[in-house]
Formats: structure tokens, C-alpha cells, sequence
């Protein structure tokens, strides 16, 4: 068992050398082949990794002498591997999706996507703080350089430009916080440096190296104000990329923030652990509520699905809000199942983009009504993201909710039922305006037969959808509702819950001192029907109301466009798409939550 | 302590952000992240710093010498190396910007609104 540790990153890594190497002289099946076993691959070792965590690794046997470390360690908790063995299953699924996707991409490719995966297994994995920061710029320059690698639009490369830089400012601002960090403590090993931290007084350096971390992941994770640039990206890559960006990348980065909050700040910041708390509770509100809104102006399919996105992300960080392991199960459960279905979302618009070369829902309307197969999945994918009981999304939402009322936020059930009508809406208006045609465009029934008549005969073949496109959809739903249920009903991951949360528990793990008890502070789960319900209802009326405006009154529509044009056009301008208006944003974000701990912190 | 190093970084990254703010020109938003990374590796490197210390070369050194943390300039180095990276792709990018817009202005590429 103790040579498996290192492997889920080494193996990525290798393989995309190797095809880099000799990947030219490569046929492509092959190279598809050996890209899906080396991430099953991967997916297989963290998962037997899973079932024997914990344990510490020390590469090359540097162990630690008198809870100093003089090595690098990876650390295998349940939550880390529970990640990476996702990440590694997303992105063999998105090699299968690309199979028949991609028809021009060469080794180049499924290099990159490798090195992302290793990237994001090592971040997962890793137990050293700069090691993070390596994983996570390794992670970030094969995201930027996929999110470019394919023209799928005209906005592309200005896409992938604006998320390397703003993504790079990032890292400089981790970077800047990890060196604080190593200022005071001596320290890159989390353990170590929160060991040497929990003993200190809460100061203007802590505060700021927290805030400055944060800040860094805040733009990877796409929050509001920092998530121009992240909007962009997960419009413009190519879909098998997406699904990487949407699935799992952004949800790391929160990941990172809780990994490090936990392990090295939770001792010196417990007094005052509500300001923590207001501060990303507020970021994460802010970002459900203007996700939300922008998802629901969008037509550009990709593009809502990136506002989608987003606005679940707040949802995310607001879990972490709540600071207690209740709220870290929501995350858990909700990051897997909104992985899963996002993914099948984004594939499910693939298909669309790839047959009809548009992801415009006014362009595609009735476009595929002759694909109701990807239609069910569509439909099915987005209520079961918003509001279907049974595929875990409601429990882990529900979970959130009952985890931050302790803190007097009950009222967030509002936003997150806000949050689930409007986004699950737009993304039925889009369906129904794309798989049944349905929506007011003002064609006479002659002339719209007989277009559909030239447009059968061209499309005959283009509907024919490969296995290989649509299967992997099928799987990710079932995956969504195994997973689902697995994960609220396992006692073994309760428990992991409550060691992630235990800064003790993390130290005696790397420092290899016998485990400390922990006690279960873990509730049983309510799932809220009622809100299900609500939002299904919700999601319904929603999706009708913009469908079929022209049955509407036109004084209702008048009212109604008085209302909320003016903000949703001011909204919508100031997604510029030029990188020095977002870097003004994320200063301007920084600057707040700085002036918020400078008040709190001195009050 | 000497805090003029600590002032050139603070100042490093506040201009290198204000230039990419105000940047018309892509090679030389590129060049102001660079300047930015400049500020985390020259942050890196006084954290390090000891005065009167030796290179963090052991071994033609007393047992008792000062010397300065080397963990940091490998930190450094890294940095730097990661930094590249990310210049390189970006020129890159901004080739093909210019191979398919013709322009270099970051402004004018702006097809991403709304």
C-alpha cells in the first residue's frame, strides 16, 4: 500500500509526456484508449486509496522528527481522495465524450487534459502548502491552455486570455498569502504551520495572508465579484473541457480554501470564527444572487450553464460558511451530484453545438425535436439539479440550509429556492424552446414545415448520435442518483467529516501519533420536500412565463420590463469581457473583505 | 530591518495591476504580469533574507554560520518557473490574436459581452 500514494499524480504526468513525445507517430484510438485507462486508472488507485485511508505518505522517507517536518507529504483522507478519484472519473469520461467529438485533435490534446488531471489529484492529495500552489498553477496553466486549445466561437481567445491573467493574479495573491504564512510559522507544512500558528494572537498578517488566499481562490472558484473571467472560460472552452472546468475545478478551489482554513488558520481564528463566517456567507449570497440572474438572461446555452455554475458555487461556499461538519456534508454531497449533472448538461449541449454549430437557444429553437432522447436527458439533468428530490441535490441543499441556521442565516432557504427557480427555469425555457419548439417566434405554419422538410433531408445523418456521446450522459445520471443516496447514508464518511474538520486530528495523522477520538457532531438528514416541491412548481411557472410571453398581458410584460430591464442591461454590461475592468473588480473585492476584517478584527 | 524591499513590492504589484488596468497593447499586458510575479519572488526572497548571512551553500561553511533560508529561493525558483509558463502561453495567445484580428488591442478582440 505505501508505494500507491504518489501514483495518481506520477501517472498522468507520465502518460502526457509520453504522448507528447511520441504521440505524432500515434493513431488516435490509441491514444484515446491509453488516455481513458491511465484516468480510470488513476480513478482506481484513489479509490483503493479511499478505502485504506488515513494514512500520511513522506516522499523518500523524510519523516518528521519532533512534529517538524523535513519532507513533502501527501496526506490520503477520505475527502481527498474522495475528489481526486472524481476528478480522475470526470475526466475518463470526457476522454470517452471526445472520442467522437474532437474530430482533428491530436496528442496535444489528451496531454493536456492528463496534466490537468494530475494537477488536480495532487492538489487533492498534497499536505505541504506551496506543494498546493504548485498543484493548483500546474491545474490552472492546463486549464488556460485548454480553455483556448479549440476555436468554438469568436470570443475564444479573448476567453482564455482573460482567464490567464486573472487566474495568474490569482496565484500571485495565494502565493503572497502562502509567503506570510511561511513569515511567521517557519512552516509550508500545513500541520506544522497551524501547529505553530494555533499558539499566536489573531493579527494584521494572519488576517491578511487568510484573505489573500482566499481572494486567489475566490477567482479560480468564479465567486462574485471575482468571476468574470471564470464566466468566461466555462463559456468559451470546448465542451469535454468544461466539463472538467464546471465539474470539479472550480469546486477544488473551494476545496483548497477549506483544506488550509482548516488545517492551519482554525486554531488562531476560532474567537473569531463569525466574522469568517459573515464574510464568506455574504460573498457566497451575493454570487447565488447574481449567478442566478444572469444564467436566466443568458440564451447562449454554454454561457447560462456558466452562470449556472456559479450561482451553485455560492451555494458551496455558503456550506463552508456554516464552519460546522453538517455544513461540509452538503458541500460533499452536493459538489459530486452537481458534478455529475452539470457535466451531463454540458454534454447534452455539446451534442447540440456539434451537430448544429450553435448553442444560441433563439438560433436552435425546435432544432431538436428530432433528438428527444437528448432532450429527456437535458430536461431530466437540470430539474434534478434544481429541484427532483431523489438525486440528492434538494438533501444536500437542505443539509446546507439546516447547517448555517445555528448561525441565525435560516433565511437563506428563500435564496436557495430563489436560486433553483430562476436558474432550473432558464435552463427549461431553454429545453423547451430547443426540443419541442415551443416559444413565441412568429413563423407561419407553411413556411415552417417546409424549412423543416429542407432541413430533414440535410440532417439525416447528423442525428445519428454516437454511443459514445451519449452514454457517458446516461451514466453520469445514474451516477448522480448512486451517489446521491450513497453518500447520505454512509457512517464511515460522517466520521470523515468531523476528522476534516479537526485540526488535531490532521496533525497526529502527519505527524504519526496515535489518532485523536473524534466525536460525531454530524445531525441526521431532513430532506425538504416542501421546498422541492415549491421549486418544481417554481421552476415550471418560470420557464412557462418566458415560453409564452405573447399570452401574457402586454401590461404585465410592460411592468415587469420597467422593472428589471434597466439592472438586468446595467448587469449585463458590466460583463465587458476585457481583463482590466475584472482585475478592477477583483480589487475592488479584496479591498472590501480587507476593510471588513479591519473592522471586525479591531472593534 | 530595512522595509524598502517590503515598499518596491507593494509597489511592484500596484503598478504592475494598474498597468494591466489600463494595458491597450497585449505584449504589454503580458509584460505587467510579469512585473507582478517580479513582486512575489522579490516578497519571497526578503522573507528569506538574513543580513551579514552566507549563501546557503554548506559546504565550505563554519557549523555556526548564518546563512539564508534556501527554502524560500526554491520557492523563488519555482515561481519563476511557473511564471513563464504562463508568459509563454499568453504570448501565445496574443500571436493569435493577432494573426486573427489583426490587433493587438485587448479592447477591440472584445466579441465576450454580456
Amino acid at each position: 500500500m505505501n508505494f500507491l500514494p504518489p501514483l495518481p499524480v506520477i501517472i498522468p504526468l507520465l502518460t502526457a509526456a509520453v504522448f507528447m513525445g511520441v504521440g505524432n507517430s500515434l493513431r488516435r484510438p490509441l491514444i484515446d484508449l491509453a488516455a481513458i485507462l491511465s484516468s480510470l486508472t488513476v480513478m482506481a488507485i484513489c479509490l483503493i486509496l479511499f478505502f485504506n485511508s488515513p494514512l500520511a505518505y513522506w516522499f523518500g522517507n523524510h519523516f518528521p522528527v519532533n512534529n517538524t517536518a523535513f519532507g513533502i507529504t501527501f496526506v490520503i483522507d477520505k475527502m481527498g481522495t474522495l475528489f481526486a478519484s472524481f476528478a480522475s472519473l470526470l475526466t475518463a469520461l470526457a476522454f470517452i465524450y471526445s472520442w467522437k467529438y474532437f474530430d482533428t485533435v491530436k496528442n496535444l490534446y489528451h496531454s493536456l487534459m492528463l496534466l490537468f488531471l494530475g494537477g488536480m489529484t495532487g492538489f487533492c492529495l498534497t499536505g505541504d502548502l506551496f506543494n498546493l500552489f504548485v498543484f493548483f498553477e500546474l491545474m490552472s496553466v492546463a486549464a488556460y491552455s485548454l480553455a483556448g486549445y479549440k476555436n468554438e466561437g469568436p470570443g475564444q481567445l479573448q476567453g482564455a486570455l482573460n482567464f490567464a491573467v486573472t487566474n495568474s493574479i490569482g496565484g500571485s495573491l495565494i502565493l503572497f498569502g502562502i509567503a506570510f504564512i511561511y513569515s511567521r510559522t517557519g512552516a509550508l507544512n500545513l500541520a506544522q504551520a497551524g501547529n505553530t500558528l494555533a499558539g499566536q494572537q489573531m493579527d494584521a498578517l494572519i488576517a491578511g495572508s487568510f484573505i489573500l488566499i482566499t481572494a486567489g481562490f475566490f477567482v479560480k472558484a468564479a465567486l462574485v465579484p471575482f468571476h468574470f473571467a471564470g464566466a468566461d472560460a466555462h463559456t468559451v472552452g470546448p465542451t469535454p473541457v468544461l466539463i472538467l472546468f464546471s465539474g470539479i475545478m472550480s469546486q477544488l478551489a473551494i476545496y483548497g480554501i477549506a483544506r488550509i482554513y482548516w488545517t492551519v488558520f482554525s486554531g488562531v481564528a476560532s474567537p473569531y470564527i463569525h466574522i469568517f463566517s459573515a464574510v464568506l456567507f455574504t460573498v457566497g449570497s451575493l454570487t447565488i444572487f447574481v449567478g442566478s440572474i444572469m444564467c436566466y438572461a443568458e440564451s447562449a446555452l454554454k454561457r447560462m450553464l456558466a452562470f449556472s455554475t456559479i450561482s451553485n458555487m455560492g451555494i458551496i461556499l455558503i456550506g463552508i460558511s456554516a464552519f460546522n461538519p453538517d455544513g461540509l456534508k452538503g458541500v460533499v454531497i452536493f459538489i459530486l451530484v452537481h458534478g455529475a449533472l452539470k457535466s451531463s448538461l454540458f454534454m447534452c449541449t455539446g451534442i447540440l453545438l456539434n451537430r448544429f454549430g450553435s448553442t444560441d437557444e433563439i438560433e436552435l429553437t425546435g432544432k431538436g425535436k428530432r433528438m428527444p432522447f437528448v432532450g429527456i436527458l437535458f430536461t431530466l439533468s437540470a430539474l434534478a439539479l434544481t429541484g427532483l428530490p431523489i438525486f440528492g441535490a434538494l438533501t444536500a441543499k437542505s443539509i446546507i440550509e439546516e447547517s448555517v441556521r445555528t448561525a441565525g442565516y435560516g433565511w437563506i432557504i428563500f435564496l436557495f429556492l430563489y436560486e433553483s427557480i430562476i436558474t432550473g427555469g432558464a435552463m427549461l425555457r431553454a429545453s423547451g424552446r430547443i426540443f419541442l419548439g415551443w416559444g413565441s417566434r412568429s413563423v407561419s405554419k407553411s413556411e415552417k414545415s417546409e424549412e423543416e422538410e429542407d432541413e430533414e433531408k440535410e440532417t439525416e445523418n447528423i442525428l445519428a448520435i454516437p454511443a459514445v456521446m451519449t452514454s457517458p450522459i446516461v451514466f453520469l445520471l445514474l451516477f448522480a442518483l448512486v451517489t446521491g443516496v450513497y453518500l447520505q447514508f454512509n457512517p464511515q464518511l460522517d466520521i470523515s467529516f468531523n476528522e476534516f474538520q479537526s485540526r488535531e486530528w490532521y496533525q497526529s495523522l502527519v505527524f504519526n501519533k496515535p489518532l485523536p477520538e473524534i466525536t460525531i457532531i454530524t445531525h441526521p438528514i431532513k430532506t425538504n420536500f416542501l421546498s422541492g416541491i415549491i421549486s418544481v412548481i417554481g421552476i415550471i411557472a418560470v420557464s412557462f412565463f418566458s415560453l409564452f410571453r405573447k399570452y401574457i398581458p402586454i401590461k404585465v410584460l410592460n411592468l415587469s420590463g420597467k422593472l428589471f430591464n434597466p439592472a438586468l442591461l446595467k448587469l449585463k454590461s458590466v460583463h465587458s469581457g476585457l481583463v482590466g475592468d475584472y482585475i478592477v473588480w477583483l480589487l475592488l473585492g479584496i479591498t472590501l473583505i480587507g476593510i471588513v476584517f479591519a473592522f471586525s478584527l479591531t472593534a | 530591518m530595512n522595509s524598502i524591499p517590503y515598499l518596491v513590492t507593494i509597489w511592484l504589484f500596484v503598478i504592475g495591476l494598474y498597468g494591466i488596468v489600463r494595458s491597450r497593447n497585449l505584449i504589454h499586458l503580458v509584460n505587467c504580469l510579469t512585473v507582478i510575479q517580479s513582486s512575489t519572488c522579490l516578497l519571497l526572497i526578503m522573507i528569506g533574507y538574513r543580513t551579514n548571512a552566507a549563501a546557503p551553500v554548506f559546504k565550505n561553511l563554519p557549523e555556526d554560520a548564518k546563512a539564508v533560508d534556501p527554502v524560500v529561493q526554491a520557492l523563488t525558483l519555482t515561481d519563476v518557473v511557473v511564471g513563464a509558463v504562463v508568459i509563454a502561453l499568453l504570448l501565445a495567445i496574443a500571436i493569435q490574436a493577432h494573426k486573427q484580428f489583426n490587433t493587438l488591442d485587448p479592447h477591440k478582440l472584445s466579441a465576450m459581452k454580456g
